[in-house]
C-alpha cells in the first residue's frame, strides 16, 4: 500500500491523536508565554491596579482614604475603566498577541511550527486560545486581588457580606467577564495586526486613539469599537464627560455575543492569511 | 504508481515578483541520497522551501510520496526539513527543542522522550542536551536542527546545507548517518555548494544554477562531467586554534599550492588540488589532538567560480 493509499484509508480525523497534538501545542505556547521575560512584564503590569487600589485604600488624605471619601464602588470602577481597561488590558494584549506570530517571525522560528502535521488554521486557533488562557489568568487574578482591596475600609466580614448578600459578588463577576472579553476581543485584533504589520506602533496607536475617544464618536461608529461593548457590561455606570455622545449601551447579550463573533471573524481572517503565508524571513 | 513512492516536481516555477527563484523544474526523485548542488543564490533553498510548502509555487505542482504539499496534517508525518535558518525558539535547550516539536506530532510523552534521546544520541548531542541552544557552537546548532528534522522518523528528509559548519569528524559521522537513513529506503535530499563532498556522498546529483536545473543524474555520469572541474585548485578555509602550525603541515602536502593566514590569527585559507586529501589530513590532526578545528569548508568565491565554469559548459550546447 502506498503512502497516499494508506492516508486515504485512515479515518478522516483521529481525535485522540489530534488532542495530543493540540495539547503539545498548548504546552509549547504556554511555555513561551509564562516562562519567559514576557510573563514578568505582564505580571508587573497586572500588579499596577492592585497597587493603585492598595494606595487609595490605605493612605488617608485629610483623615479619610479615597475609597472612604468617594465610595469604594465608584473608585474601583474608575480605576478599572481608566487604568485597567483603558491601558493595562489594551497594552498587555498588544504585547502578547502582537507577538503571537510576529515574535516567531522575528526570531525566525515560525517555520518549525508550520512544519508539523497540524493544519495552519488550527495552529492559529490553538496559539490564540493558549494566549487568551494565559493572559486572562493573569489579568483575572489582578482583577480579583484589586477588587478585594476595596473592602479594606469595611474589613473581612463586610467583604463577605457584600460579596454574598450584597451586589459585590455580581460586580466582581461582571469585572471578570469584561476582563475575559477584553482579552478575547483585543487578543484577536492584535493577533491579526501582528500578522499584517511588522511594527505595532502606528496600527496600535491608531486603535488606541479610536478606542479611547470612542465616547466622542457618533452612535454608528461607536459600534465599531471594542470598548463600547465592554463598557456596556461594566456594573457601575460612569459619566464620559460633557463632550460625550451619549447612547444607550448595548444589551449584555449583544455585547457578549457581538464580541465573540467579532473575535471569531478576525481569527478567521488571520487563519486565511497564515494559510497562504510564505516563509521568507528576509522580508521581515 | 512510481510517483507515489517518489518526490515529484512537475513544471514548477517560483517568482518573487519579477525575480526568478526557480523556473520550469521538472524532477522525479527516488529514494536514496540526492544532492542538490549549486552556487549561492542558484535556487537550492527556494526549491527546498517549495518542497516543504514554506513557499507556494507560482506555477506547477509538487507531490511527495503521492501527497500534496498543501496538506500538512498528512505530509509532515513523513517529511522532515532542516532549513538553512540558524535560528531557534528563544531559551530552548536542545532536549526541549526536539521534544516539544515531537509532541506536536501527537506522540505521547514517553514515546517522545524515547525518540528525543535516541535522536540526540544519533547526532552526538547527548552531553549537551540540557544546555541552551543559544550557547551551542555552529556545528552543534546544525546537528540539533538535523535532530529536530529527523526525530519523528520521516520517510523523506530535506536538508538544506546540513554539513555547513561541521568539523571534519562530525561531518564524517553525519555523512554516515545520511547513508544509514538512505540505506533504510528513505529519501535524503541535501543541498550543498561543495561539489566534491556531495559527489562522494550521493546516489544522484542535481545541478542547479540561476533557478534552472542544468544537469541531473547518477553519480558516475556526473563524476565524469565534473572531473575536469575537480582538477581546478579549490580554496578551503579552516578556523582553528593553531593556524600557523596547520599551515606548516599543509605545506608538506604536494597538492597545497598556497596558504594565507587570517588577519585575526584564528584560521587560514589555502588552495589545494585535492581537497579530499587535505580534509583527511585535518581529520587525522584533530583526532591526534594536534589542533582544534572550529570550522572548515570551501571558500565561496572559488566555488562560485567552479560552478560558473560548470554552468558555462552546460549552457554552451543550447
Amino acid at each position: 500500500m502506498t503512502v497516499a493509499q494508506e492516508t486515504a484509508a485512515r479515518p478522516r480525523i483521529d481525535w485522540a491523536l489530534l488532542a495530543r497534538q493540540l495539547g503539545g501545542l498548548v504546552r509549547l505556547e504556554l511555555r513561551r508565554l509564562l516562562l519567559t521575560r514576557r510573563a514578568v512584564i505582564l505580571g508587573l503590569a497586572s500588579a499596577v491596579p492592585v497597587a493603585i487600589v492598595l494606595l487609595v485604600g490605605s493612605i488617608p488624605i485629610g483623615g479619610q482614604t479615597v475609597l472612604e471619601r468617594f465610595g469604594n464602588r465608584i473608585v474601583y470602577e474608575t480605576i478599572f475603566e481608566t487604568v485597567f481597561l483603558g491601558a493595562i488590558l489594551f497594552f498587555g494584549c498588544l504585547y502578547v498577541f502582537f507577538n503571537l506570530f510576529r515574535g516567531e517571525i522575528l526570531e525566525r522560528s515560525l517555520h518549525y511550527l508550520l512544519l508539523t502535521p497540524l493544519r495552519r488554521e488550527l495552529v492559529v486557533a490553538v496559539k490564540y486560545a493558549a494566549a487568551v488562557a494565559a493572559v486572562t489568568a493573569l489579568f483575572m487574578a489582578s482583577t480579583v486581588f484589586s477588587y478585594m482591596l476595596i473592602y479594606l475600609p469595611v474589613g473581612f466580614s463586610g467583604a463577605v457580606e457584600d460579596l454574598t448578600a450584597g451586589p459585590g459578588g455580581r460586580h466582581l463577576v461582571a469585572y471578570l467577564g469584561v476582563t475575559l472579553l477584553a482579552c478575547i476581543g483585543y487578543g484577536s485584533l492584535f493577533t491579526l495586526v501582528g500578522m499584517v504589520f511588522r511594527n505595532p506602533i502606528i496600527p496600535a496607536g491608531a486603535l488606541y486613539v479610536w478606542e479611547m475617544l470612542h465616547f466622542l464618536l457618533p452612535p454608528a461608529l461607536k459600534k465599531l469599537s471594542v470598548i463600547h461593548y465592554l463598557k456596556g457590561l461594566l456594573p457601575v455606570p460612569l459619566s464620559d464627560g460633557p463632550f460625550a455622545v451619549v447612547v444607550e449601551p448595548p444589551p449584555p447579550a449583544v455585547s457578549v455575543l457581538g464580541l465573540l463573533a467579532f473575535a471569531a471573524g478576525v481569527l478567521a481572517v488571520t487563519a486565511l492569511i497564515i494559510r497562504r503565508m510564505e516563509i521568507r524571513y528576509t522580508e521581515d | 504508481m512510481s510517483g507515489e513512492r517518489n518526490i515529484v516536481i512537475r513544471d514548477v516555477s517560483k517568482f518573487y515578483g519579477d525575480v526568478l527563484g526557480v523556473n520550469r523544474v521538472d524532477l522525479e526523485i527516488e529514494p536514496g541520497i540526492t544532492s542538490l548542488v549549486g552556487p549561492n543564490g542558484s535556487g537550492k533553498s527556494t526549491l527546498m522551501n517549495l518542497l516543504a510548502g514554506l513557499l507556494r509555487p507560482t506555477r506547477g505542482e509538487i507531490s511527495i510520496l503521492g501527497l500534496p504539499v498543501t496538506r500538512p496534517q498528512d505530509l509532515f508525518r513523513r517529511f522532515g526539513y532542516c532549513t538553512q535558518y540558524d535560528s531557534f525558539p528563544r531559551g530552548a535547550t536542545g532536549w526541549q527543542f526536539v521534544f516539544s516539536y515531537l509532541l506536536l506530532h501527537g506522540l505521547d510523552r514517553g514515546e517522545a522522550e524515547r525518540l528525543t534521546a535516541q535522536t540526540l544520541e544519533r547526532v552526538g548531542l547527548v552531553d549537551s542536551a540540557h544546555r541552551r541552544i543559544a550557547g551551542y557552537s555552529k556545528g552543534m546548532r546544525q546537528r540539533i536542527k538535523l535532530a529536530q528534522a529527523i526525530a519523528h522518523g520521516p520517510q523523506v528528509m530535506v536538508l538544506d546545507e546540513p554539513l555547513n559548519g561541521l568539523d571534519p569528524m562530525v561531518r564524517a559521522e553525519t555523512i554516515e548517518l545520511f547513508r544509514q537513513l538512505a540505506g533504510e529506503g528513505q529519501h535524503v535530499v541535501i543541498s550543498s555548494h561543495i561539489l566534491h563532498e556531495v559527489d562522494l556522498l550521493s546516489d544522484r546529483v542535481i545541478l542547479i544554477s540561476n533557478g534552472y536545473i542544468v544537469a541531473e543524474g547518477e553519480v558516475p555520469g556526473m563524476r565524469a562531467e565534473v572531473e575536469e572541474v575537480r582538477e581546478q585548485p579549490l580554496q578551503v578555509f579552516v578556523r582553528c586554534d593553531r593556524p600557523q602550525w596547520l599551515a606548516g603541515r599543509a605545506f608538506e602536502l604536494d597538492h597545497v599550492t598556497e596558504v594565507q593566514l587570517h588577519d585575526d590569527g584564528g584560521g587560514l585559507h589555502l588552495r589545494t588540488r585535492d581537497a579530499d586529501r587535505f580534509l583527511r589530513l585535518v581529520a587525522e590532526l584533530v583526532a591526534e589532538g594536534g589542533v582544534e578545528v572550529e570550522a572548515v569548508g570551501p571558500a565561496d568565491s572559488d566555488l562560485q567560480a567552479v560552478y560558473r565554469y560548470l554552468v558555462d559548459e552546460e549552457e554552451e550546447p543550447s
